[in-house]
C-alpha cells in the first residue's frame, strides 16, 4: 500500500478520465444483472444457515499456531511465495532502471549497415576470385 | 456481540464488488491495481472468517500467500507504471492495448 503512495507522488497530478459512454439499454441492462446478482448472493448468505457460533476458541490464530503450519503442511507454498518475491523484486527493479544507457562505441554502429557491408565484402570477394 | 461469519461475507462481497466495479469503469492502471488489490484483500477477509468460522488454521496461511501472491503483483504492476510514465506515454488503459519494444 506504501508503495502506491510513493507511485501516485512519483506519477503526478493527472486529470481524471471520465468514463467510456454507454448506450442506454447496456446501462440497463447492467443494472438489472447486478441486481439479480446481489439477490442471489444475499439468499445465498442468508440461507447458508452460518449463524451458529464459531467454532475458534480464545486463543485461535496465534502466530505460534499459523507459523507452524506455514513451514510444516504449507512449506511448499512458502517456498513458492519467496521464490515469486525475488523474482517480483528483480523484476521490480529492471523496470525501475529505465532505458540502459548507451555507450559512446554502441551509437556509431548500425547493425544492418554492419551486416550489409559485410555481405557486400564477402560478395565481392566471391566474384573476384570467380573472375580471376 | 462478535458478528456471524455472514457479516463478514457481505463486506467481503460489497468489498470485492467495489474492486470489479473499477477494475472494470475506470481507465487509469494506478486505479485499476489499487482495485485489484480491494478484490484481493475480501477474498483474504473472506478466507480468514471461514478460518475462524470452522476452527482451522489453514484458511490464514491461505490468506498469507495470497498477501505475497498479491506484493509480487503489485511491484510488477507499479514497475510498468512507472516506465510508463517515465516514457511519458499517456497512462490509459483504452490506450495500452499494443505491445511495443
Amino acid at each position: 500500500m506504501v508503495m502506491f503512495l510513493f507511485v501516485i507522488a512519483y506519477v503526478g497530478p493527472r486529470g481524471e478520465l471520465g468514463t467510456r459512454r454507454r448506450p442506454a439499454w447496456q446501462i440497463a441492462a447492467a443494472v438489472i444483472a447486478a441486481g439479480a446478482i446481489l439477490a442471489q448472493i444475499a439468499l445465498a448468505i442468508g440461507g447458508a444457515g452460518l449463524d451458529e457460533p464459531e467454532a475458534a476458541g480464545a486463543g485461535f490464530g496465534s502466530p505460534a499456531a499459523v507459523g507452524q503450519l506455514l513451514v510444516t503442511d504449507y512449506l511448499i507454498a512458502f517456498e513458492v511465495v519467496s521464490l515469486l518475491l525475488m523474482v517480483a523484486a528483480i523484476a521490480g527493479v529492471l523496470l525501475g532502471a529505465g532505458p540502459r544507457p548507451r555507450r559512446v562505441d554502441d551509437r556509431k554502429v548500425d547493425p544492418e549497415a554492419t551486416r550489409r557491408a559485410a555481405s557486400r565484402a564477402v560478395l565481392e570477394g566471391v566474384t573476384r576470385e570467380g573472375g580471376s | 456481540v462478535t458478528p456471524g461469519v455472514s457479516a463478514y461475507l457481505a463486506v467481503s462481497g460489497i468489498l470485492f464488488a467495489i474492486g470489479l466495479a473499477g477494475v472494470l469503469l475506470r481507465r487509469n492502471p494506478l486505479i485499476v491495481l489499487l482495485s485489484l488489490e480491494v478484490m484481493l484483500n475480501s477474498v483474504n477477509l473472506t478466507l480468514v472468517a471461514f478460518s475462524r468460522y470452522l476452527g482451522e488454521h489453514d484458511g490464514q496461511v491461505f490468506a498469507l500467500v495470497v498477501m505475497g501472491v498479491a506484493a509480487a503483483e503489485v511491484v510488477v504492476g507499479l514497475g510498468l507504471i512507472v516506465a510508463m510514465t517515465r516514457r511519458e506515454m499517456v497512462l490509459d488503459t483504452d490506450e495500452l492495448g499494443t505491445l511495443h519494444g
